[in-house]
């Protein structure tokens, strides 16, 4: 844990400070949490701000401190979910739909990297985006925090609130199902073999 | 797509598939967080306390109004609907009396006749009755 059983508890008392220390402690990880579940890096400061404020809310519910990580998974994962519910009733904005001003702001920011690596890293994330862009927003979630964020067995069956068993189950299906994608985008587009 | 997907190596698959997840994780960048992030958070979070704290005011207000409504429109109906009549007795004590006990108590109404005075004699005077 990134902050000490005691603070929690003085947040989950009311004690604002304990609470500043908390947010100041996770808030790194939990937007680079927020970036990878719903891929819009506009939004991720407000759904990170939203985490934090039904942290707020809800710490003191909190009756074990012990579990304070997994909580804040928990929330994390309910808020990008939510966000995600909501942009789909919300209509993309899409290239086609910017003006001409955005439209060269998007191509100069793209200029500016022009730099081999991060190529390559947007490469691999745009890959990954249209990969797990296949299976559903569950699985698509379910292996981010299993496969990237590196939630342990013990951990995700706190954020999903089921047993192992049942978990053990979802993973596989997801698994299956975005190996599926994996084998069928690598059919379609051999060339990207080597990208990743 | 089938055929292709079954005939693969799973296991090469899989080794490939988690090289991907590695490689996703290393590619995603660490969002730094704004320099405000902490004093919009408080804002936001005390901005959401304060309509918390209106809407439960709201709410206290409404139920006091409906009760209130809910009053008035008992007290107006009390006056408006018609109150049954009042019983009126027109006759007297022993005779409701004899009326409600039943003949075992014809006894006492003989008694309370027994009991009246005898008609008094004829005032030569004035020629009324009695007094």
């Amino acid at each position: 844990m990134l902050v000490d059983i005691e603070t929690v508890e003085r947040a989950r008392d009311g004690d604002s400070v304990a609470f500043t220390a908390i947010v100041n402690a996770y808030r790194r990880r939990v937007l680079g949490t927020v970036a990878r579940l719903i891929g819009r890096p506009d939004d991720v400061e407000d759904v990170a701000q939203e985490v934090f404020m039904r942290l707020y809310d809800s710490l003191a519910q909190l009756r074990q401190p012990q579990i304070f990580e997994p909580w804040l998974y928990r929330l994390t994962t309910n808020a990008s979910l939510d966000y995600l519910r909501k942009r789909k009733r919300r209509p993309e904005s899409r290239m086609s739909d910017l003006s001409e001003q955005q439209v060269l702001a998007a191509d100069a920011r793209v200029g500016t990297e022009s730099d081999r690596d991060n190529k390559e890293k947007k490469r691999v994330r745009e890959f990954m985006n249209e990969l797990l862009g296949r299976v559903s927003e569950q699985d698509r979630l379910l292996l981010i925090l299993k496969e990237v964020e590196g939630l342990s067995l013990k951990e995700l069956e706190s954020v999903y609130d089921v047993n192992e068993n049942a978990l053990k189950v979802r993973l596989f299906r997801a698994r299956q199902r975005v190996l599926k994608a994996f084998a069928s985008m690598r059919d379609q587009a051999p060339l990207r073999k080597g990208a990743v | 797509m089938r055929e292709q997907f079954d005939a693969r190596e799973p296991s090469e698959l899989n080794a490939r598939l988690d090289e991907c997840f590695a490689a996703y994780r290393d590619a995603c960048p660490e969002p730094e967080p704004a320099a405000d992030f902490m004093p919009r958070l408080w804002a936001r979070i005390e901005g959401r306390r304060e309509s918390q704290a209106a809407a439960a005011w709201r709410r206290w207000t409404e139920a006091f109004l409906s009760l209130a409504a809910a009053a008035c429109l008992a007290i107006v109906l009390l006056q408006v609907v018609p109150q049954t009549a009042p019983v009126y007795y027109h006759s007297t004590y022993l005779d409701q009396l004899s009326e409600e006990a039943g003949p075992e108590h014809m006894l006492l109404q003989d008694v309370a006749q027994a009991e009246a005075p005898p008609p008094l004699p004829p005032n030569p005077a004035n020629g009324v009755q009695g007094r």
